[in-house]
């Protein structure tokens, strides 16, 4: 059962020019809640799914007895990358910390760049780290309300506090002005035919690769704050992965963002981005190469195509 | 030259201090009582063209008139401003100013930057200075004690606080974040707070524990930043966390209109529309439904903006509210021709919204045309031509 009416924080909106879905928002607390960590699932005291996936059964639930009068779900750990951390997750998580009375909050372990996020916004010390599935008195949850979905941090205005705060404690450091921000295969929307070969394409046009989820740039390791103030000192990103889009926000107002998308599949979550954080946004997009359904959606970067992206933006930025 | 000369004070820059390399770095500094004066940067300029969508006639510009500017009618490309901290040991804050002077380097400069714009010089700002010479000043009771706070402070603004839209831009976001990165172990600090002021202090979760004070005093250090001047004529990035926070905080509600016209008309109002009744019927055949922001509680606002979808206002700092505007907002600025300030536009480059502008032809004599005191006209059949192309029927 839920205690109360919802809080709604905002209503659903449609974003021009790229008719971006932005999704509403708001706050229920759940009595006798069950909170999964991972993969990340809310359960009412009814067994409804309210935030997250359907989760597997559990063999043990244990009764999470807390300090607090109020926890808040966190969706946390290695499952979830960086960029949809930092920016729904985190924000969320911080402004329900200063408008609930600095709750608990509970979630999976934290990886060590969640972990630095957390700290340096004084979320560390409320964090619960859980490694099961738990039944809790009065549980927060915030997040997306409106696709008669389970609630979920999705993609609004309301991620940029978080991106906000850590780009302000960070000074630029450029280690190159065009970095390219690209899914790894086990994530990516559609296969790269000669994807290797647009790596090292890319690489020749002068890109260093940034890979959030090993936490490197180039060959080099990096941590939290390194990544943002690279970013911070971008003014040219190539991108094909939605996921990691929020991390977008950490680029200066201006930089230009190109996107590389398949014809046919939308998906505005890159182009969202770049119109929260007032960023260029461009798309070279490919036509699909296959049958999603049975074989597998591929395609095929057209580098000469690219190239002229790149050349545009360079020559508006003057780089 | 030392900050103090024979009883008189000068002002120092951003580059008279040593930078640090990272904010850790700056963060000792501020917490460790040993630690030195010096600056942080965070961010550096940024030229961008803010109108990605092109200052064309017809689609984005409207009405008879032309800003005095040329680069307001051709060029679309404006500064957003850099921000840098400061940490400065024994400072004082003099409320009525809110010039911030360190006891080694003077007047910090962004602190007193825009006196210019608002009164002309120190001493019609600040009761508590007189001018001493070009770039110099001195107490005006050197006898006077100056009270000692022991606390890390944090000034709010800069000496446009009473503002509603200096308030929301010159210094509040960074101070703010100061307060949320070092853990609550700094105090924000300023004047004596109007009523709009700590509901909005409040909503961010800072209220309480606000330092008042009613004459210049002297903290343990004072970690301030240049957002505290010319934030408002070119915003940077830092304003939108503060924005989404009080949206966050404040919510939605159902039911408010979507096409909102914000009404400048008030006793104190220094820039006249002329024929503003009929701008505004014209505007409600549109659909628009006329606010007067002033007279409502901030949350009030908030929550108005969220709710809309088109939004007219004339330039000032009503516009402040577009920051609780959702992206995607289409925003017309009534522009005067004289009124040549793009922060307006830069503002919802950042912000995510989609701005037009109508240039206003003023009325009366050309020479009034750099004051901020003057009279308006906005062409009735030209502006209906505009509301037609930017917002379409209601």
């Amino acid at each position: 059962m839920t205690v109360g009416t919802p809080f709604r924080h905002a209503a659903a909106r449609c974003c021009d020019p790229v008719a971006a879905r932005m999704a509403g928002c708001e706050t229920i607390i759940l009595r006798d809640a069950v909170l999964v960590p991972a993969p990340f699932a809310v359960l009412d005291a009814d067994g409804a799914l309210q935030a997250g996936t359907s989760p597997q059964p559990f063999d043990s639930l244990q009764h999470v007895v807390t300090q607090a009068s109020l926890v808040a779900a966190l969706e946390a750990g290695e499952t979830i990358p960086l960029g949809r951390f930092l920016g729904p997750v985190l924000s969320l998580a911080s402004m329900q910390h200063d408008m609930f009375g600095q709750p608990e909050l509970a979630g999976a372990p934290l990886t060590p760049p969640q972990t630095e996020a957390m700290a340096a916004l004084g979320l560390l010390g409320s964090y619960r780290p859980m490694n099961g599935a738990g039944r809790i008195d009065r549980l927060l949850v915030t997040g997306a309300f409106d696709r008669g979905m389970p609630r979920g941090a999705e993609l609004s205005r309301l991620i940029r506090p978080a991106i906000e705060t850590l780009r302000f404690a960070v000074e630029p450091y450029e280690v190159n002005a065009r970095l390219s921000l690209m899914a790894p295969p086990t994530r990516a929307r559609f296969g790269q035919r000669h994807r290797q070969s647009v790596d090292v394409w890319l690489v020749a046009r002068r890109f260093t690769p940034l890979d959030p989820d090993r936490m490197r740039i180039g060959d080099t390791g990096m941590g939290l704050f390194d990544l943002v103030a690279v970013l911070a000192a971008a003014r040219l990103v190539v991108i094909d992965d939605p996921v990691q889009a929020p991390l977008l926000g950490f680029c200066d107002p201006g930089t230009a963002v190109i996107e590389l998308g398949v014809d046919g599949q939308p998906n505005s979550d890159i182009a969202l981005c770049a119109r929260l954080f007032g960023l260029g946004w461009s798309l070279v997009v490919e036509p699909p190469d296959g049958d999603a359904t049975a074989t597998g959606l591929y395609a095929e970067t057209d580098t000469a195509r690219l190239d002229h992206a790149i050349t545009r933006a360079e020559r508006q930025l003057g780089l | 030259m030392p900050a103090t000369v024979e009883g008189t004070i000068g002002r120092f820059g951003l580059a008279e201090l040593p930078a640090v390399a990272g904010f850790p770095a700056f963060r000792h500094a501020v917490l460790d009582p040993e630690g030195r004066d010096c600056v942080f940067h965070h961010a550096p300029d940024r030229s961008v063209d803010v109108v990605p969508h092109g200052l064309v006639r017809g689609q984005t510009v409207f009405g008879p008139g032309v800003s005095l500017s040329r680069d307001m009618n051709e060029n679309p490309v404006h500064r957003l401003k850099g921000v840098s901290s400061v940490v400065l040991d024994r400072a004082v804050l003099s409320p009525d100013s809110m010039a911030v002077i360190s006891p080694e380097w003077g007047f910090f400069n962004a602190s007193i930057d825009n006196l210019e714009a608002w009164q002309g010089k120190l001493s019609i700002a600040d009761r508590h200075f007189i001018e001493a010479g070009p770039d110099r000043w001195r107490h005006a009771d050197p006898a006077a004690t100056i009270p000692m706070i022991d606390a890390i402070a944090l000034p709010i603004g800069g000496i446009g606080l009473a503002n509603y839209g200096h308030f929301f831009y010159d210094g509040l976001p960074a101070a703010i974040l100061h307060h949320r990165l070092l853990g609550g172990k700094t105090v924000l600090a300023g004047r004596p707070l109007r009523h709009w002021q700590a509901e909005v202090l409040d909503a961010l979760g800072v209220l309480d524990g606000y330092v008042a004070i009613d004459r210049p005093t002297r903290f343990c250090k004072i970690l301030t930043s240049d957002m505290v001047s010319w934030t408002v004529s070119y915003p940077n990035r830092l304003v939108r966390g503060l924005f989404d926070r009080l949206r966050f905080r404040f919510g939605s509600r159902l039911g408010t209109p979507r096409r909102v016209m914000i009404s400048r008309t008030g006793p104190d109002n220094r820039r006249v529309l002329d024929n503003g009744a009929e701008i505004e019927a014209i505007a409600a055949e549109f659909g628009f439904t006329v606010v007067r922001p002033a007279g409502m509680s901030v949350a009030d606002q908030a929550r108005l903006f969220a709710g809309a979808d088109c939004v007219i206002g004339e330039s000032g700092a009503g516009m402040a509210n577009l920051g609780f505007c959702d992206p995607g907002t289409r925003i017309l600025e009534i522009q005067p021709a004289s009124f040549v300030d793009g922060w307006t536009r830069a503002a919802c480059h950042l912000l995510g919204l989609r701005w037009q502008v109508f240039f206003a032809p003023v009325t009366g004599e050309a020479g009034c045309a750099v004051s901020r005191d003057f009279r308006f006209t906005v062409d009735p059949a030209a502006f209906h031509d505009a509301l037609a192309a930017v917002f379409g029927p209601r």
